[in-house]
């Protein structure tokens, strides 16, 4: 059940997206990569709860993962 | 339902080896090696560790790709880590969250409100719908001055069927989140269900929106800050910790 500000339209739209997250792990964290149109592999969240992590370049948002 | 990322969950994972390789290899012709921006050494570990909240809280139902969300089986397992880590002292929560399943950020809320070490929570933007109980499970929460909270009903979407059983239902998990926030914060069961009742406040829907300090006059959070006070409460907390345990020690050796 969802309890959400967000109306239910925009939470379930009709469009579907072609290129869906991936969850992979790159050097020892887990992240949401995503392939986008052109079949190149970006970082596009990393999930981890050490704050240093962040401070990281190898996980910059949009890092090129793989082909 | 659609896809999931966690369906793709990627064998192919992307090794980014070959970029770390060529990075070494100029590092053994160059002389005199100029610190790379990502060979930086970064300190390992924090000792306060953050989890943030953010978009829709994503339960047993996976939404759709354009929804930014935080998922129980990502966010859970990190709590566990948190519990059972020694070289982790406190836990931050930072939360910019529209709500979502109200299973999903009740049991968020609970492993928080569980955790034996001290939480400090950060509503920053919106902490709105089951946010609202994440945000009191903290052992004392902040809501930045511009940050709001929504408090209104839970609803149901889809099919509902039109008999007794299903208001009672929605009755009974409607409790739960009173529960938990009446619970976990000063506020009391009274107050938040005429927040949530309260008509003339929302557009198109009852309840009401509380922005800053109007969630801290109502005894929701506790206070209204940022990031400075959040840590600072956080090393406050870390200190009266270290306190109780070392009066515990020496009660026991007088003992």
């Amino acid at each position: 059940m969802l309890y959400t500000i967000y109306p239910f339209e925009s939470v379930f739209p009709q469009e579907f997206d072609e290129h869906p997250f991936i969850e992979m792990q790159v050097h020892g964290r887990l992240c949401l990569g995503r392939r986008g149109p052109d079949g190149i592999t970006r970082l596009e969240r990393l999930i981890s709860t050490d704050p240093v992590d962040y401070l990281d370049p190898r996980f910059t948002p949009h890092t090129v993962l793989g082909m | 339902m659609r896809r999931a990322h966690q369906g793709l969950r990627a064998e192919e994972t992307p090794s980014v080896e070959p970029t770390k390789k060529k990075r070494s290899n100029h590092e053994e012709s160059s002389p005199a090696p100029s610190p790379n921006e990502s060979e930086k050494v970064l300190p390992t570990k924090s000792a306060i560790h953050t989890l943030v909240i953010i978009g829709q809280i994503e339960g047993h139902m996976v939404l759709p790709a354009q929804n930014k969300t935080t998922k129980y089986e990502h966010v859970i397992p990190q709590l566990v880590a948190i519990e059972e880590n020694r070289d982790i002292k406190g836990l931050l929560l930072v939360l910019n969250t529209v709500g979502g399943d109200v299973e999903a950020g009740l049991a968020l809320a609970e492993m928080i409100a569980s955790l034996s070490k001290p939480t400090v929570s950060l509503v920053l933007g919106g902490g709105h719908s089951i946010g609202g109980p994440v945000a009191v499970a903290a052992d004392y929460s902040f809501i930045a001055p511009t940050a709001t909270m929504t408090v209104h009903p839970i609803r149901m979407n889809g099919l509902v069927i039109g008999v007794p059983q299903t208001y009672e239902y929605l009755d009974k998990m409607q409790d739960r989140v009173v529960n938990f926030v009446t619970g976990h914060s000063r506020i009391t069961t009274e107050k938040y269900r005429e927040l949530m009742f309260r008509t003339g406040e929302l557009a198109r829907d009852i309840g009401t929106v509380l922005v800053g300090h109007d969630a801290v006059d109502v005894g929701l959070i506790h206070a209204v800050g940022g990031i400075e006070d959040a840590l600072a409460k956080m090393q406050e907390l870390l200190h009266e910790k270290r306190n109780a345990r070392r009066a515990h020690r020496s009660k026991k050796t007088v003992n």
